[in-house]
């Protein structure tokens, strides 16, 4: 134990003296704290400017004068996306996603506006945030660290000397495993220190979250600390190591995301937008349209619901038929209509997992569903989003609905358009729209997150353990 | 000296290295794996293209069949408008994800219909495109850097560096032709997928030549700079190195996204929503106000259907038409503001484009490809024609009063969507 | 007289602040072998290097054939063939194919036979010669850097410590092919701390001490230089 940490010392001294090593830490310790920093002020803008956005549109919502409540059904009511506390971390598809909805009668909308459109090209690039930092650069900084932390001392021969003075081959590559663990850990600690500053971060769930984050981000970059070790160990020159280790950063971190993301979406192909509109709308065919009390699909639901009430006529009924037919059609719509959200959703979920299975050949793979995950930034809380506006929707459209059904007669409703005396009574009282709960997105199930994070969990945990299993191997051929 | 004989050796030279043709083999594998995925998704595009004509007839005239006036018709006539794929939008798909290239239209408002966009996965889409403006923008300074980092270096390190110069006797004879072929492995690599890739598609001469000619100068700037780095004498090959792959996360990474934040916030705002929130409102006032109001503020700006019989009840299809267009109008301005200010954004990042050879390289294959804003832009113009055009030809029955009847709503031809040739030009 | 092939007039050579050759002067002619004798840092390589035009002096001149290096290197380079320390050649490539690099930098394609030739003249078995030089041992090497000196054919020769880390045999095939050139009319310089081989090879051995060159030593009646004169004059400067 002592030998390992004098060999970590002995390294800290190297970096400490050389000019480069010294360069790479200033760069990283500065690029890390930066980046927390300005994710910190971007999502809190964020966050303020669409709670101001959903503010407004709630002041205009209930300010809707007297009005017909199918009207409103059709006036609609805008929703806004508001970004997790986390993604102060990690702002993962953030950026991507449409941040507000526009939610109305018989149809879903796709969220739009989503930021990246508007920032054009330079959204593609990525995003200054710590999850960038530490996912894509950190390793590169750790390879210019220490790709000759071992062969450095083979090339001046002092490598054979310490053997050679009996300290264990596993001693020196733990000692120099410390040594960059260290600058780990000083990559780390910004994120760290996030867990105090940043807004929202004084929850019990923000710091738990943080906390298993951190762990994970851990776990990625120790991993490329045993590599990094492990290639010095084992290839003759530093310039092998360095050439070997900027190769494997090149295609596990720049082009395995991609490719994974390219291979998901032709080997899990999913329909355009528009066919999908229309698939829906031929679907809806048979529904009928709900405006039309007369349409043929609803001679059904007459007969039954004369029958059920006893009486000869719709006029006859206790409410507003109209409404009711209303009610029921939206029922039967938004039926249809979740069924191709859920099953769009579900062949979203499936090309996620085809991109996931890339954790087996990057660990950043891995790294990046963990981290979105538990960020609650990643697709299942777009999900989320979407189920949460819909049941919104629905609960706004059918509670017009049935104030459409209780407010007024038939009479009344099928002569708006003809008197305008019956126009004024089937007009609702506007503080009706005023008693509409205001959207809230409740939190996702922490069950649901945990569960959705520990298959990218193991898959860090086992990258960790492979390259451990590396070191130890390197450590057994450094002896021979 | 004999030059054949020179650049013999030089080539068999360069095939002896194991490291660099590993360098040129993945070059050459991953430029070949992002065409076949860009063709793969340009023709993918063009059979969803195909099958929304198809599937879009067949809804328009099956609701045409259920219509009994013609606001109803119109009201259920969606119209679609597509954005197909340019013959180079395999090498750099650009921004076709996050904007529309395939949208249905109808007579109603514009503004509350020409911002949805196709449902994309945003993880995949997060992760970055796999095409070859990635390939050139991000893989192909590396693997330059790879070729040239050490090549001074590692003859000054072995010391052979004395034994060439003197056997050379100048030192351009010594690495002019190693640093042509290693410069010319690396253009072969990169660019023959792509080649193959535009004869398949057939792509235009020019805009074959331009995209060439990009990556080429790419890799030209990487090399000169590679090679300053790299021919100071102080540097030792892994400080070369390392000064080398930070320049690439400094212009292929840092400033990119260092402008990005720049132009986040200097052209802070931008409230998308906020069109479509206003075309709503006015939209949905006019139900509110008297007829008269909406229509008299309608005639005055369209002044050929002000001879339009007065409105007597308190419903008719063409005063809904009649708002729906005052809708668009009240809007525009904002509208146009909002363009305004993403082509506010768009012209600082050709300002970055300055500083990054990076975002420089993505800009101009995405020009040539047509897959920039620009593009996207002028596929929206062209669906506000288009739109224009469906008004107009339901306006006459719709104002004239024309009574309904299946024979003269079949009279009523709105031609498919097409792109005019001249897009960009006046008009 | 014969004509001389190398000449140092009174070469200067300062690095930093550090004066590596000062005042340097000499001469070598055509067939005859000098060796600078000096021990490490005393500006050997240095010399080489000046003359090579790879190293401009401060002052003075050093003349290949009439040729100032520092103002014609291709001239001088063309007159030079050069034999580095420890052999550095291509690690990746076999005897033949180093052979035929090098060559190519200078000149046309040499024939197969005129290579072979070569390879035999240094004694380099045959079997070895299409393996990869990582294979090598240090003797192989310094054969493989040999044989591509003499293919260069040039009417001088540079060597920089040539026999260190050769075993006995092989510095004896290597005193063989200087003396055989040497009859030939090639003029040869070479540097080194070897201070038998240097004497017993050499015509003339330069004593060289912190860039100042002491003394030269010409060699007796029976072709070498007198070891004990030189070895004094050596140990006592290592001493001083």
């Amino acid at each position: 134990m002592n030998t390992i940490a004098l060999i970590a010392g002995d390294e800290l001294r190297y970096w400490r003296r050389s000019k480069v090593a010294w360069t790479v830490l200033i760069i990283l310790l500065l690029v890390s704290t930066c980046a927390a920093f300005v994710s910190n002020a971007e999502v809190s803008l964020r966050a303020e400017e669409r709670l101001a956005q959903q503010a407004e549109a709630d002041a205009i919502f209930q300010e809707q004068p007297d009005r017909h409540p199918h009207r409103m059904v059709h006036y609609g009511h805008y929703v806004y996306r508001t970004a997790s506390p986390l993604a102060v971390i990690d702002s993962g598809i953030d950026s991507m996603v449409g941040t507000s909805i526009f939610l109305e009668g018989h149809r879903q909308n796709s969220a739009t506006f989503a930021a990246a459109k508007e920032t054009g090209l330079l959204a593609r690039f990525g995003s200054f945030s710590p999850a960038f930092v530490l996912q894509s650069l950190a390793p590169l900084l750790l390879i210019l660290c220490g790709f000759a932390c071992v062969g450095r001392e083979k090339e001046n021969k002092t490598l054979y000397q310490l053997i050679g003075q009996g300290v264990s081959s596993n001693s020196i590559l733990l000692g120099k495993s410390a040594a960059l663990l260290m600058v780990a850990l000083m990559a780390l600690l910004p994120l760290i220190l996030l867990g105090f500053f940043a807004t929202g971060s004084d929850t019990f769930d923000f710091r738990q979250s943080l906390f298993v984050i951190v762990l994970g981000y851990f776990c990625y970059l120790a991993f490329w600390v045993f590599l990094i070790v492990s290639v010095s160990a084992l290839l003759k020159t530093s310039t092998q190591s360095l050439s070997v280790l900027l190769g494997f950063w090149i295609i596990a971190v720049v082009l395995m995301p991609r490719l994974a993301g390219a291979y998901a979406s032709t080997s899990v192909p999913t329909p355009s937008h528009i066919e999908t509109t229309l698939r829906i709308a031929e679907a809806m065919r048979s529904e009928g349209d709900s405006h039309d009390i007369d349409d043929s699909a609803f001679v059904d639901l007459r007969t039954r619901t004369l029958a059920e009430y006893g009486v000869e006529s719709i006029e006859d009924l206790p409410f507003n038929y109209r409404g009711f037919v209303a009610l029921q059609g939206e029922e039967a719509d938004t039926e249809v209509l979740n069924n191709f959200a859920e099953e769009r959703m579900v062949q979203e979920l499936e090309q996620k997992s085809a991109a996931d299975q890339f954790s087996v050949l990057s660990p950043i793979v891995a790294l990046r569903a963990f981290s979105m995950t538990l960020a609650g930034t990643a697709l299942q809380d777009h999900h989320h989003f979407l189920r949460a506006a819909e049941d919104y929707r629905y609960n706004m459209v059918q509670t017009f609905n049935r104030l459409q059904m209780s407010a007024m007669t038939l009479a009344d409703d099928l002569a708006r358009n003809s008197s305008a005396a019956s126009n004024q009574r089937t007009r609702i009282d506007s503080s009706n729209w005023s008693q509409m709960p205001v959207f809230e997105l409740p939190p996702l199930a922490h069950e649901q997150r945990w569960q959705a994070a520990s298959l990218a969990g193991i898959s860090l945990g086992l990258w960790l353990l492979a390259g451990f299993l590396l070191l130890l191997f390197a450590a057994r051929r450094l002896r021979l | 000296m004999n030059l054949g004989f020179r650049l013999q050796q030089e080539l068999s030279f360069l095939l002896k290295s194991r490291a660099m043709l590993g360098a040129l083999l993945l070059l050459l594998v991953v430029s070949s794996g992002s065409v076949a995925l860009g063709l793969a998704y340009v023709s993918q595009e063009r059979e969803k293209i195909e099958e929304l004509i198809v599937l879009d007839t067949q809804e328009r005239d099956y609701k045409r069949t259920l219509a009994v006036d013609y606001g109803g018709a119109a009201y259920d006539a969606f119209h679609a408008a597509w954005n197909a794929p340019s013959d180079l939008a395999f090498a750099a798909i650009g921004q076709r994800d996050l904007n529309p290239t395939m949208m249905r239209v109808r007579a109603l408002a514009l503004e509350g219909q020409i911002y949805e966009t196709d449902s994309i996965n945003p993880e995949l889409a997060l992760a970055g495109r796999f095409d070859f403006a990635f390939v050139s923008a991000y893989l192909l300074p590396l693997i330059i850097i790879f070729a040239f980092y050490d090549l001074f270096a590692s003859e000054r390190e072995s010391g052979r560096l004395n034994l060439l110069s003197v056997s050379a006797q100048n030192t351009r004879s010594l690495w002019v032709p190693r640093i042509l072929f290693r410069v010319l492995g690396i253009a072969l690599a990169g660019l023959v997928p792509l080649w193959l890739g535009m004869l398949s598609e057939r792509t235009a001469l020019g805009s074959a030549i331009g995209v060439s000619l990009a990556v080429l100068l790419q890799i030209l700037f990487w090399t000169v700079l590679v090679l300053l780095i790299a021919s100071r004498s102080a540097f030792r090959s892994e400080t070369a190195a390392s000064i080398s792959v930070g320049m690439w996360v400094v212009l292929t990474l840092a400033i990119p996204i260092a402008g990005k934040v720049y132009i986040e916030s200097s052209v802070a705002g931008i409230k998308g929503a906020e069109v479509s929130l206003v075309q709503r409102e006015v939209v949905n006032d006019a139900w509110d106000l008297p007829i008269s109001d909406t229509m008299n503020a309608f005639y005055a700006s369209h002044p050929e259907w002000a001879d339009s019989p007065p409105i007597t009840g308190v419903w008719h299809w063409k005063w809904y038409y009649a708002f729906q267009q005052i809708g668009d109008e009240t809007a525009a301005e904002l509208a146009r503001e909002y363009r305004e200010s993403i082509v506010a954004r768009d012209r600082l990042t050709a300002a970055v484009a300055w500083l990054s050879p990076a975002v420089a390289i993505q800009r101009r294959l995405e020009d040539l490809a047509q897959t920039n804003l620009e593009a996207s832009f002028a596929f929206e113009d062209e669906v506000r024609g288009y739109h224009e055009k469906i008004r107009r030809a339901y306006y006459p029955v719709l104002f004239r009063e024309i009574p309904f009847s299946q024979e003269r709503l079949a009279q009523i031809v709105i031609p498919d969507f097409q792109i005019s040739q001249k897009s960009g030009e006046g008009d | 007289m014969t004509e001389c092939a190398l000449r140092a007039n009174e070469l200067d050579v300062i690095r930093g602040n550090k004066t590596v050759l000062s005042s340097m002067s000499f001469e070598v002619k055509k067939g005859e072998v000098f060796a600078l004798l000096g021990g490490n840092g005393a500006g050997k390589s240095t010399t080489l290097l000046t003359f090579m035009g790879l190293l401009k002096p401060n002052g003075g001149t050093a003349e290949v054939f009439g040729h100032t290096a520092a103002l014609e290197p291709a001239a001088v380079r063309e007159k030079i063939a050069y034999l580095p320390e420890n052999a550095a050649l291509y690690e990746h490539l076999n005897a033949w194919e180093n052979l035929n690099y090098f060559l190519s930098l200078s000149q046309a394609r040499p024939q197969q036979s005129t290579l072979r030739a070569a390879l035999d003249a240094v004694s380099l078995p045959e079997e070895s010669r299409g393996r990869p030089l990582n294979s090598y041992s240090k003797g192989m090497r310094q054969k493989v850097a040999i044989a591509l000196a003499l293919l260069r054919e040039t009417p001088v020769l540079l060597l920089d410590e040539p026999t260190s880390g050769l075993d006995p045999a092989a510095v004896e095939d290597f005193h063989n092919i200087i003396e055989r050139l040497s009859s030939k009319g090639v003029a040869i310089l070479m540097v080194t701390h070897d201070l038998y081989g240097a004497c017993q090879v050499a015509h003339r051995v330069g004593l060289l001490r912190a860039g100042e060159l002491v003394d030269v030593f010409e060699a007796g009646a029976d072709g070498s230089v007198d070891i004990t004169a030189v070895r004094d004059l050596f140990l006592q400067q290592q001493v001083a």
